[in-house]
């Protein structure tokens, strides 16, 4: 597993992500599960995304929390190694839920 | 609690059993209105909290594994020594213990208050708390072994199960006080303390009461109890470890666990088929005239219910891998999760820890109705609550994991559900503020009998 992505999972465990977000299906259900966020997000979306934390829907005021630079590409990093590890075809994808059907 | 029946309690280690059942039901009782919280902050937008809604979860889950294991710790001393007829190898050991794990418990409590955690769900403590949790878990272990080697010749199968029980809890624990870089691993060793902890562990310690309780009250001899105990503890741990399987469908591990996962877990059903046919036939042979049985058997059979529905059927139902394969992550897990911890597990130690509490006295008919009403409040609440994310779940898999719409569009579809789950959450918080205030109050009335 790379240095970054090891300093990224601790980022990921510091700031209880796990409480809103789920990795693998397990968290919280409050927000969008980031198992393979890699595979439809850039990395420079989502280091934007950390960085300047956007008000949070359905909130008008509450902003996700913000990271600095580092610590954001270090997470962004753990999230890319994520999406490397096999998950048996889990999430369904659109293409899948058609053939199930 | 006026009519008492028994002037004192016959063991140093059942009067030290009491402050591990009361501080558990305090807990409890703090448990759901941390919870009523964060799901009102769910349904009113920028709801103001000194705590945040992401520590506030945490410290629901950290709540959600402690108060069963402190009030566990007090009912395992309370019936290995009913048990065994004898004194534990320590009591002293037994109070040290407590302090213990009250120390670290509230000081995971207090850090995530804080801000300050490990971010690892139901685990989110730092881990040199939990590392002190094993501490208070090692010296029961050793108190507990020492007690049945001090007479080798008379140790019950209950007593036995609930030390194994004792000793497993420790060992799935510990290492989760390691921080594991990989990811996959970090998951699988999670659920030791998320699965294995209710699934086997508990499922081991709880025998004891439940032996005690139907022996007592004259449900099942002895004969019939041991045998249901030999098969519920070898399937408990059979289907509790290869159980575990179905957890780990998605996080990277081989596909034979698809298999396992779903196959094995059909085994954790037939010990509580056993106990409810048991039941059953004792309930049909024998009318149960204590009022403090009585109250006891409301909360036992609670928790026969759910560990019937909630956690062995629907469980059953979500680890069938196509079925996971959709509503996994959703919040059908949530409604899942809530019916089996606290309507399995959490159930059967308030019986317990109600049991212990109010050893030496009898409700009045006044105060047993009181009792009643708030079990019964707390089950409709938790119906309710439980069938409000069952039906989020339903909706949710169905919009994103279907129809692919994006999972906020779907999320903010879910709000009506959610706020019938504060509804639902409101009620429950009601239930258990009364139960607990009525078993405080037997605390009180029994406290002189000691």
């Amino acid at each position: 597993m790379p240095e970054q992505a090891v300093a990224g999972k601790l980022i990921w465990q510091k700031n209880n992500c796990v409480s809103c977000h789920t990795l693998f299906g397990h968290g919280g259900y409050e927000a969008d599960d980031l198992t393979h966020i890699t595979a439809t997000e850039t990395s420079e979306y989502l280091i934007n995304y950390l960085v300047q934390a956007p008000v949070m829907r359905p909130h008008k005021y509450a902003r996700h929390p913000a990271l600095d630079e580092i610590d954001a590409e270090n997470l962004v990093n753990y999230l890319e190694f994520v999406h490397t590890i096999p998950t048996l075809g889990w999430p369904p994808q659109q293409e899948q839920v058609e053939d199930d059907s | 609690m006026n009519q008492s029946i028994a002037s004192k309690q016959k063991f140093l280690a059942q009067v030290i059993s009491r402050r591990y059942c009361l501080s558990a039901v305090c807990l409890f009782a703090l448990q759901s209105v941390v919870a009523l919280m964060g799901a009102l902050d769910l349904v009113i937008s920028d709801l103001p909290s000194p705590i945040p809604f992401e520590y506030g979860r945490a410290i629901h889950l950290a709540l959600a594994d402690f108060w069963p294991l402190i009030g566990t710790m007090g009912m395992v001393y309370f019936f290995i020594t009913a048990e065994l007829n004898r004194e534990i190898h320590s009591p002293r050991l037994a109070r040290w213990q407590y302090w213990v794990v009250m120390l670290f418990t509230l000081s995971i409590f207090g850090t995530l208050a804080l801000r300050l955690g490990n971010g690892r769900e139901f685990l989110e403590g730092k881990p040199i708390f939990y590392l002190g949790i094993c501490l208070a878990l090692t010296l029961a272990s050793y108190n507990l072994i020492r007690t049945l080697l001090t007479d080798r010749q008379n140790i019950t199968p209950a007593a036995a199960t609930m030390t194994v029980g004792m000793i497993f809890l420790l060992l799935l624990l510990l290492p989760n006080t390691i921080t594991f870089s990989n990811p996959i691993v970090d998951e699988a060793t999670k659920f030791w303390v998320v699965h294995l902890w209710e699934e086997m562990a508990f499922e081991l310690t709880s025998v004891g009461f439940i032996a005690t309780f139907f022996i007592v009250s004259g449900l099942a001899n002895r004969t019939q109890i041991e045998k249901w105990l030999y098969l519920e503890a070898a399937l408990a741990i059979v289907g509790g470890l290869y159980g575990t399987g179905h957890h780990y469908y998605w996080i990277g591990f081989p596909a034979v666990w698809l298999v396992l996962g779903s196959l094995v877990s059909l085994v954790e059903v037939i010990p509580v088929g056993m106990l409810v046919h048991m039941t059953y036939k004792g309930l049909k042979s024998k009318k149960i005239r204590s009022r403090r049985e009585k109250l006891t058997l409301w909360l036992l059979l609670s928790s026969v219910f759910y560990h019937i529905t909630g956690a062995s059927l629907l469980g059953l139902f979500i680890t069938i891998p196509w079925v996971n394969l959709y509503m996994h992550g959703t919040y059908f897990t949530s409604g899942h999760a809530h019916l089996a911890l606290f309507g399995s597990l959490g159930f059967v130690v308030l019986a317990g820890c109600y049991y212990v509490l109010s050893q030496g006295s009898e409700p009045t008919l006044k105060e047993y109705k009181g009792g009643v009403l708030a079990v019964i409040i707390l089950n409709i609440g938790l119906i309710i609550m439980s069938s409000a994310l069952l039906a989020a779940g339903l909706k949710e898999t169905y919009l994103w994991r279907v129809l692919g719409m994006d999972f906020m569009d779907v999320h903010l579809l879910l709000n009506p559900y959610l706020i019938v789950r504060v509804l639902g959450g409101t009620m429950f918080a009601l239930g258990d503020l009364l139960l607990s205030w009525y078993i405080f109050k037997v605390w009180r009335a029994t406290k002189s009998h000691k």
